[in-house]
């Protein structure tokens, strides 16, 4: 599902708390709080291919390197 | 109208602010975001940090060492930083809140600001002295003219980068498009060191080795982990313009991190044959004036680069402070290129001798601050965090702690602080055991989160702060 679709169901809520934000934000700021607490409307955390990577080039490859600048 | 998708104005408002970036603003792709991350990344203090792993290695375990810390260091940072940045299109400092509290981010704040003044500061000094240094070779001006065209130089760049930033993020993107074909020049450079100096470099001794071999090799991988560490204050404000971490995990780790270690082998070539790491000199040396002009080229686009993206996120981080949310986006640039200025003006070699005092400060900083984050967000919140709380500074917000200040957050640091400065000591390098074994970086990361979870747990959980 697309963000953009899974936005537009909460648009009315986002823009009744965009008319009267309760918390003393900015109103455009509290739009974006209000979107952002919805997990589907977030970035994505690192997953198992960005974890790959991560330990592929964070532990292995400086253990790689590690080993043969010590020879 | 989709609230999801912003309207221009909001989008240009939030890309000069600290709000958080929805999912139709984070456009980057993993190319694009490469490419930005490396145009950060590589400047002219890749010859810095190579001229000082030299002093302790030779050239093929210097760079083993240095890719080694990088990548660690690397890994850390991404790691503790990255995901509340991803998730919520914030910038580092907005990533800090959930351990520090939603005042007591002012700690790593003020840890950002210094360290992209610092750095910011000597590649700026680093260009106008090469600027000088070609025009004398040169002949373009006299003897002891130098000394009006490097604070000449400095606010020429100053004001360069100020323009290309009023426009925000994409001024950033812009200069990176053009500015990443340095890195190509910078290999090209490293080809005709290796190529014609080999030998010589196969046989160099470095002037400041100890007699002991293992503390050598430990230092080259300590000055690799805590240069990378410096990278803390500006991956927020890059990644948080691509849309997940699988998009950006490859980016930070090959765009951000690899840079700095392929180019300091230039540094490290450079100061073990050459006895000099600046590139605008030591190509002058080999290939004559026109490799001076090339060097000096790639000297200036590479410290824009990085000058103008370290600028962007300190000005990001200033909109945190509530006296500055809604000033105008020039005067938080003005606020965070005039020290920059400054120390370029009025103190320059003071600043470029003391470099190695500088890295341990980030050592010192940074190392604990990883620490933290990753031990609050991935062993006591397991990733659960509040965005609300992220900008809710009120009695009742989720990060408000007591006053704003998480006292864990500030007993981690503390742990970590003494742990660096008892295993190195930043001034004089004088190290105490498992130093030669663990780095100082490593276990003042582990020293800071263990401490920050033993805190939360016995102190901060059940007086029923921070969200947890």
């Amino acid at each position: 599902m697309s963000p953009e679709l899974t936005a537009s169901n909460s648009l009315c809520d986002a823009d009744d708390m965009a008319d009267s934000p309760p918390s003393g934000f900015d109103t455009e700021l509290e739009r974006r709080i209000a979107l952002l607490e919805h997990a589907e409307q977030q970035g994505g955390d690192f997953d198992a291919v960005a974890w790959w990577v991560l330990v592929l080039f964070g532990i292995v490859v400086p253990c790689i390197a590690l080993y043969l600048g010590r020879l | 109208m989709n609230p999801a998708a912003p309207s221009t104005g909001n989008a240009a408002e939030a890309d000069r602010s600290a709000w958080p970036l929805l999912a139709g603003e984070r456009t980057w792709s993993s190319w694009r975001l490469g490419i930005s991350l490396a145009t950060a990344s590589a400047a002219t203090w890749c010859y810095i940090i190579g001229e000082y792993v030299g002093y302790f290695l030779g050239f093929r375990q210097g760079v083993a060492a240095l890719l080694a810390g990088s990548m660690i260091g690397m890994l850390l940072v991404a790691l503790a930083a990255g995901p509340i940045c991803l998730r919520f299109g914030v910038d580092s400092i907005a990533s800090s809140k959930p351990q520090f509290g939603s005042r007591g981010w002012v700690i790593p704040a003020t840890l950002q600001f210094v360290s992209i003044v610092g750095w910011n500061s000597l590649l700026l000094i680093f260009f106008a002295k090469s600027t000088t240094q070609l025009f004398h070779a040169f002949n373009l001006i006299g003897a002891g003219r130098g000394a009006y065209l490097v604070p000449a130089t400095m606010l020429l760049v100053s004001v360069l980068v100020f323009l290309v930033l009023l426009r925000g993020s994409s001024g950033v993107d812009r200069v990176a498009k053009v500015l990443v074909a340095h890195v190509g020049i910078g290999l090209w450079m490293l080809y005709i060191l290796l190529s014609k100096r080999w030998h010589e470099l196969a046989h160099a001794t470095p002037r400041l080795a100890t007699a002991q071999p293992l503390w050598n090799y430990t230092t080259g991988v300590e000055i690799g982990i805590v240069s990378l560490l410096s990278w803390w204050p500006y991956i927020g404000a890059m990644v948080r313009m691509a849309p997940s971490g699988r998009k950006a995990a490859l980016p930070i780790m090959l765009g951000m991190g690899a840079p700095v270690p392929v180019l300091s082998a230039i540094g490290i070539a450079g100061i073990l044959v050459l006895r000099v790491s600046d590139p605008s000199v030591w190509l002058r040396t080999i290939g004559g004036p026109k490799y001076g002009i090339v060097a000096l080229i790639f000297v200036a686009a590479a410290n824009l680069g990085t000058a103008v993206a370290g600028v962007y996120a300190s000005s990001v981080g200033l909109r945190h402070v509530p006296a500055l949310a809604q000033r105008p986006w020039p005067l938080l640039l003005t606020i965070s290129i005039a020290p920059v200025a400054a120390v370029g003006l009025l103190i320059p070699e003071l600043f470029f001798a003391h470099f190695g005092a500088f890295l341990a400060f980030i050592g010192l900083g940074f190392a604990p601050l990883c620490g933290i984050q990753l031990a609050d967000y991935y062993l006591l919140r397991r990733r659960h965090i509040s965005v609300r709380g992220l900008f809710d500074a009120s009695p009742g917000g989720a990060y408000r702690y007591w006053k704003g200040f998480n006292p864990a957050a500030i007993l981690g640091m503390a742990a970590g602080v003494g742990t660096y400065l008892y295993l190195l000591n930043p001034l004089s390098y004088a190290s105490h055991v498992p130093y030669e074994y663990l780095t100082a970086s490593l276990p003042t990361a582990l020293a800071g989160g263990l401490v920050y979870v033993l805190a939360t747990l016995w102190i901060v959980q059940p007086a029923g702060k921070g969200g947890y």
